[in-house]
C-alpha cells in the first residue's frame, strides 16, 4: 500500500516564515485508489506518467501502486510537495473519493 | 554548458515588462519553503519582497532520467520553461495573459528558471469546456510543442486559465508525448480551424528572421521545428493535433 502526502505552503509576511497547508492524501492499493483531504479535488486521478527509467506512460489502471509512486513526476511545478511513503497500515480517511483501479 | 549562448540570449531580452523587472529586481524574502518534492527536483518555493510568490527551478536540479525520457537535456527545461514565456511575450494578447511569466535568474548561486505562481488551483478541467480560455492555450500549446499539459500543469481560478511548467516543450518529431489535453479538447470540440488573430500570430512569427527572439533562444534544431510547426499550422489553417511535434 503507497501513501502520497500532497502539500502546499503560504508565506507568512509577518514572521517570514512558511506556513505548511495540507492539500491531500492520497492512498493506492492493489484495487483502489482513495484521495482524501481539502483540496482533493486538485488531484487528478486520470493523470498518466512517464516512468524516467522504462519511458513508458503508466495509468492508474495499469498498475495503482507503480502510479502512485510516480506522482512526484506529475507534479514537478514546485506548488505542491508530493511524499511517498510505503505503509502497511494506512487507511483511507472517512470522507474520501474512491477509484477503483480498472475504471 | 552547451547552451550558453541561448541562456545569454534570453537573459538579454528579458526586463522590458513590469512584471519581469519586478522579478528581476526584487530582493528575495526570508527562506524558501522546506520542501519541494525531494528527489524529482530542486525546486524552491520563495517569496520576494513585494509578496509575490515565485519558484526557483535551477539548472543543476533538473532530473536527468525524467528529461531525457522526454527527449530532452539536462538543461533544457529551465531554459524551455523561460523561453516559452519570451515566445508569449511576443506574441502579445491573449497569450501573454495566459502563460506564467518566467525569468532566468540566479538564487542561492545557481542559475535557474524563476516562475511567478499562477493564481487559482490545479486539476479543474473546466478549462477544457471553455472556448475563451481552451482555444489560445491550444494554439499556444501546439505551436511550442508542449509534451505534458495536464491538469496539473495549469491553473483555473473559476473565471481565469493560467498555464504552467513548460520544461518539456519545443520537441522535436518522434519525441514523447504525455498529455495534451487542452489541444486534445479543442479537436474534440471541433474547433481546430485557426482564428485570425492565430493567422496573424503565426504570420508575425514566420516574417521575422528571428522568429521573434526564438532562432537565438533554442538550441538551432529546436527552432527550425517551431518554425515548421508553425509553417503547417499556417499552411493547414489547423491547430495541430497532439503530438504533432
Amino acid at each position: 500500500m503507497i501513501q502520497v502526502r500532497f502539500s502546499t505552503s503560504e508565506f507568512n509576511p509577518d514572521t517570514q516564515e512558511w506556513v505548511e497547508v495540507p492539500v491531500a492524501e492520497l492512498i493506492a492499493d492493489e484495487e483502489e485508489v482513495t484521495i482524501s483531504g481539502p483540496h482533493a479535488d486538485w488531484i487528478s486521478p486520470d493523470i498518466s506518467i512517464i516512468d524516467p527509467e522504462t519511458t513508458e506512460h503508466v495509468t492508474r489502471a495499469d498498475n495503482t501502486e507503480r502510479w502512485a509512486q510516480l506522482l512526484p513526476f506529475a507534479y514537478r511545478d514546485g506548488e505542491l510537495t508530493v511524499e511517498i511513503s510505503e505503509s502497511a497500515g494506512a487507511r483511507p480517511a472517512d470522507g474520501a473519493f474512491h477509484y477503483p483501479a480498472a475504471a | 554548458m552547451d547552451i550558453d549562448s541561448q541562456i545569454a540570449a534570453v537573459t538579454a531580452a528579458q526586463g522590458a515588462m513590469p512584471i519581469e523587472r519586478r522579478m528581476l529586481d526584487e530582493a528575495f524574502c526570508g527562506p524558501p519553503a522546506p520542501t519541494s518534492t525531494p528527489g524529482v527536483n530542486a525546486t524552491k518555493r520563495l517569496a520576494l519582497a513585494s509578496g509575490l510568490v515565485v519558484f526557483h527551478k535551477p539548472f543543476s536540479g533538473v532530473h536527468v532520467a525524467n528529461a531525457l525520457a522526454y527527449g530532452q537535456t539536462h538543461e533544457t527545461p529551465p531554459l524551455h520553461e523561460a523561453a516559452a514565456w519570451r515566445l508569449a511575450a511576443k506574441l502579445g494578447p491573449p497569450w501573454d495573459e495566459l502563460v506564467a511569466p518566467c525569468m532566468l535568474r540566479e538564487y542561492a548561486g545557481e542559475d535557474g528558471a524563476l516562475s511567478l505562481r499562477a493564481p487559482g488551483w490545479p486539476g479543474d478541467v473546466a478549462p477544457t469546456l471553455n472556448p475563451t480560455w481552451c482555444l489560445p492555450a491550444a494554439f499556444f500549446d501546439a505551436l511550442i510543442a508542449q509534451q505534458d499539459r495536464h491538469p496539473g500543469n495549469w491553473r483555473w481560478d473559476g473565471s481565469r486559465l493560467s498555464l504552467i511548467d513548460h520544461g518539456y516543450a519545443f520537441a522535436l518529431s518522434g519525441q514523447i508525448l504525455n498529455h495534451s489535453d487542452l489541444v486534445a479538447a479543442r479537436h474534440r470540440h471541433h474547433a481546430a480551424t485557426l482564428l485570425p488573430q492565430e493567422h496573424e500570430a503565426l504570420e508575425r512569427l514566420l516574417d521575422d528572421p528571428g522568429l521573434l527572439g526564438m532562432a537565438n533562444s533554442l538550441l538551432p534544431v529546436r527552432a527550425q521545428a517551431l518554425a515548421d510547426r508553425a509553417r503547417r499550422m499556417s499552411g493547414q489553417g489547423k491547430v495541430l493535433r497532439p503530438g504533432e511535434f
